[in-house]
């Protein structure tokens, strides 16, 4: 187990390399001029001696392979540098906002648990049935519907009363209030839930025919123990790694749906960073979530172990 | 054939059957919802004036305010020697009780208000809190800092004497500035400059103390004189400031404190707004204007702005260089009308001036009409009778236009006289960097200008080739100058005028649009005086929630 784990860990190291380049590549490449998104409006009554000390100052006459190996020294320094517009340095940046973008990304796993699994019993419980049918139809709408297009259906039909019932607050952080989560949480967890349901109900109909079920229900062992104890933790490990890849995803998902919502999260940053051009913090959270990315795949296969004793890791 | 089978295994399997108790566990969890909106929404102070910002400030920093959100917080919490008159837009003094010029323009005495303080905030311990001369003196010092991570406002004070030597890095001190006692402040100038109490409305006095103190909390943290003080600021959500108790200006502000949401969508604005959980809209969803006007009749209140909206030609390359006929031709080819008042619904005003804002001096000249046919002889008088020969001309515009639904009209319109046009868009930061390239020779741009003075459009956008048309005219250069060092304003709204009617003259755009500045303000709102330079400069001391 501990050379597997360590042997992941120094795998890693040149998968994340190369994504260090890639992503320092692709926001050289960018186009766009960083001073005149940092100068914003008074670009265009600066003189142009100002316009030249700022970019100066911000390293940007250098070549790329300086401000390569610069970015690389501060990583290996453990220092994500300093952003162009913002006055903070990217670690402050993120440690601010990773924590909202976290809690979001848990509401939306909780939603997602709680809507996705009961319904893929469910589903599998009653298969070819109308109940299977429907959830299974909202499943694949879940699926298929994008992030910003729920999010725009729900503000409309769940906050306005003009459209539908003013359920919850429109947008916002409403300093931390419960109530200000739920709608981002559902919107980012729809996805998540409703992937959850499918491989749910696939997994709990291929557990279904193994002797050991039979053997549960000819024990005369009540329902719900045979469905939720000997049933379903067997059908977790499709469940348990779809979890763990669609992190990223709510990840990504966090980007959007933290816009859409005004949620102070990490997705936002990045966002405004992009069209700030603001290299420093583009790079060092796009670093930081690639870190997380890996870690989590690490995690989720360490924890097949846990679910699954027969698993071994050599 | 696996159906069957899977059919037959779960017919076999065990059931879960509708739980008796499902019902009643809906109703629980309907309540609990319920419940929990009430508990965990957060209560609003009766006295708070609920703001929204389309984007989030990227710091506080007054030395270093590069756009609208930072400005929008700063003018609430840092004062200038003069600033605008919230009702006749002229200007008034603020922390100079008044000030004195001399006959040759050059020295301007300002007399300093007596028992202004700097905010009380922790982490800050001043000597004496009362703003004196010297601390002008120190604020004018960072302004001019030529370290672009200290200041990047230089150009406020560059009319000051010794000012560009200090920026350099040439002289340890302005040669210009001096305190005459503690409540007088002498500033003398290179040359006389009729512009210089306009762009001193954008230097705040700061305290020392709190820049040294704070260190790198000062761009997060701003300490200022003004109404109110700052209390937080959530990033991406909202910034709070709470009322100054020691204000000088006595029974000012009206509000116990402003919170500044942030809403970058116009619509949820709009739907924020519809809520009560704003007290002002001041963005309007595209294609809502009309609907939102007449929906809000007794809410809506408009003035005009200052903002133009211009098609520029690149001056230096491609077609429409040395070619007036053709820049005529496009320049006739518009109907305005149909573009702002039917497609735009009114949103802005056509241009049927010039490239002046109509509030302006000297604004009041014949711009471009409508005049399909004659555009078509200017385009053959420019060599391209009925378009032939004419190369398509890419229309450049910027992402943030690109929801404005005019864009095909204007090619539909160019195209009917015989101009072939291709649209493109791109990201703002990438428009603006491209826009000044040799190869983009047509394009959408827009300029707002600060304040009522003819010389925000002509210096920044006809003077030596600054603007991205890189239109320069040694001539209309030469009096922009002189314009600038005329004290006296008929005379030099005259000369403005003449220099208006050489650029209109000379083609180097089109002038599309003058902006309103358009806002729903709630019946309960008092005294909330929008500004020609943007419902940013509201001054909010004057503002109440009378419910």
């Amino acid at each position: 187990m501990t050379r597997y784990v360590i042997r992941r860990l120094l795998l890693a190291i040149p998968t994340l390399l190369g994504v260090f380049t890639i992503i320092f590549i692709l926001a050289y490449l960018m186009p766009g001029d960083p001073v005149r998104a940092v100068m914003g409006e008074s670009y265009r009554r600066a003189d142009p001696a100002t316009i030249e000390r700022v970019r100066e100052r911000l390293g940007l006459n250098d070549p790329w392979f300086v401000q390569y190996g610069r970015f690389l020294g501060r990583l290996v320094r453990g220092d994500l540098g300093t952003s162009y517009v913002l006055d903070q340095p990217v670690a402050e940046v993120i440690s601010y906002r990773f924590p909202r973008t976290l809690q979001l990304m848990a509401g939306a796993m909780v939603a997602a648990l709680l809507i996705g699994l009961p319904a893929g019993i469910l589903a599998a419980e009653r298969q070819y049935t109308w109940v299977d049918h429907t959830l299974m139809f909202f499943a694949l709408v879940g699926v298929a519907m994008p992030v910003f297009w729920q999010g725009i259906l729900a503000k409309m039909f769940l906050t306005q009363d003009t459209y539908g019932i003013a359920l919850f607050p429109v947008a916002g952080y409403g300093d931390g209030a419960l109530i200000y989560m739920v709608l981002p949480s559902l919107v980012l967890g729809t996805h998540l839930s409703a992937t959850i349901a499918r491989i749910t109900r696939s997994s709990m109909l291929e557990v279904k025919p193994q002797p050991y079920m039979v053997t549960a229900v000819a024990k005369g062992l009540h329902r719900w123990r045979v469905v939720l104890v000997h049933q379903l933790k067997n059908a977790l490990i499709p469940v348990v790694t779809v979890v763990g890849l669609d992190v990223g995803y709510l990840l990504g998902g966090s980007v959007v749906t933290e816009t859409i919502f005004n949620w102070p999260g990490l997705g936002r940053a990045v966002v405004t960073a992009i069209n700030r051009r603001d290299t420093p913090v583009i790079l060092g959270t796009l670093v930081f979530g690639a870190l997380i990315f890996v870690t989590v795949n690490l995690v989720v296969d360490l924890v097949y172990a846990l679910i699954n004793p027969r698993i071994r890791y050599e | 054939m696996a159906g069957s089978v899977n059919r037959r295994h779960a017919q076999g399997a065990p059931h879960l059957h509708a739980c008796p108790r499902g019902r009643s566990a809906a109703l629980l969890v309907a309540c609990s919802l319920l419940l929990f909106a009430l508990t965990f929404a957060p209560a609003r102070a009766a006295g708070d004036f609920r703001y929204p910002i389309a984007a989030d400030p990227e710091h506080l920093n007054p030395f270093r305010s590069t756009t609208v959100a930072t400005r929008t917080v700063l003018i609430q919490v840092y004062e200038p020697l003069v600033t605008f008159d919230p009702q006749t837009g002229g200007l008034k003094p603020e922390l100079a009780e008044r000030w004195e010029v001399s006959e040759d323009g050059l020295t301007y005495t300002f007399h300093l208000r007596k028992g202004v303080r700097f905010h009380q905030v922790p982490g800050v311990v001043y000597d004496d809190p009362e703003v004196t001369a010297e601390d002008w003196i120190w604020s004018f010092e960072m302004f001019l800092s030529g370290d672009t991570a200290i200041s990047e406002h230089p150009e406020y004070l560059e009319a000051v004497k010794g000012a560009r030597a200090f920026t350099a890095g040439e002289a340890d001190r302005v040669e210009g500035v001096r305190a005459l006692d503690p409540y007088t402040l002498e500033v003398t100038l290179e040359e006389p400059n009729h512009r210089f109490l306009f762009d001193l409305i954008n230097v705040y006095v700061v305290p020392r103390e709190a820049y040294e103190q704070l260190g790198s909390r000062f761009s997060q943290v701003p300490v200022g004189t003004g109404p109110f003080l700052f209390h937080e600021w959530l990033r991406d959500d909202h910034i709070t400031l709470v009322k100054n108790p020691d204000y000088w200006e006595p029974g000012l502000p009206k509000l116990d404190s402003i919170t500044y949401v942030n809403v970058p969508d116009a619509t949820t604005q709009l739907f924020q707004y519809r809520q009560d959980a704003l007290h002002v809209l001041l963005d309007f969803p595209t294609g809502q204007v009309a609907a939102l006007r007449q929906e809000f009749a007794d809410e809506y209140v408009e003035i005009p702005g200052l903002n133009l909206r211009y098609l520029g030609f690149k001056w230096t390359s491609g077609p429409f260089k040395d070619n007036r006929a053709l820049r005529l031709a496009v320049a006739h080819a518009l109907d305005q009308e149909t573009i702002w008042n039917v497609l735009m619904e009114g949103a802005r005003f056509p241009a049927h001036q010039g490239v002046l804002p109509p509030a302006m001096p000297a604004a009041d000249v014949e711009g471009y009409r409508y005049d399909p046919e004659l555009a078509r002889q200017y385009l053959a008088e420019a060599g391209y009778p009925n378009g032939q020969g004419l190369e398509p001309i890419t229309y450049y515009y910027f992402a943030s236009a690109a929801a404005e639904p005019y864009h095909a009209a204007i090619q539909a319109m160019l195209a009917e006289v015989g101009i072939p046009i291709v649209l493109r868009s791109e990201d703002n930061t990438t428009y603006w960097t491209r826009v000044g390239d040799d190869d983009v020779h047509l394009f959408l741009s827009g300029w707002s200008a600060d304040f009522l003075d003819p010389s925000e459009v002509f210096n920044y956008l006809f003077y030596q080739g600054r603007d991205d048309t890189n239109y320069s005219n040694p001539e209309v250069d030469a009096l922009i100058a002189r314009a600038t060092a005329i004290t006296d304003d008929a005379e030099r709204n005259a000369l403005y005028r003449q220099i208006h009617q050489m650029i209109l003259e000379d083609v180097p755009m089109v002038p599309l649009s003058y902006s309103k500045v358009m806002a729903l303000v709630k019946p309960y709102v008092k005294d909330f005086f929008l500004s020609p330079a943007g419902a940013y400069r509201v001054p909010m001391k004057y503002v109440a929630l009378e419910r």
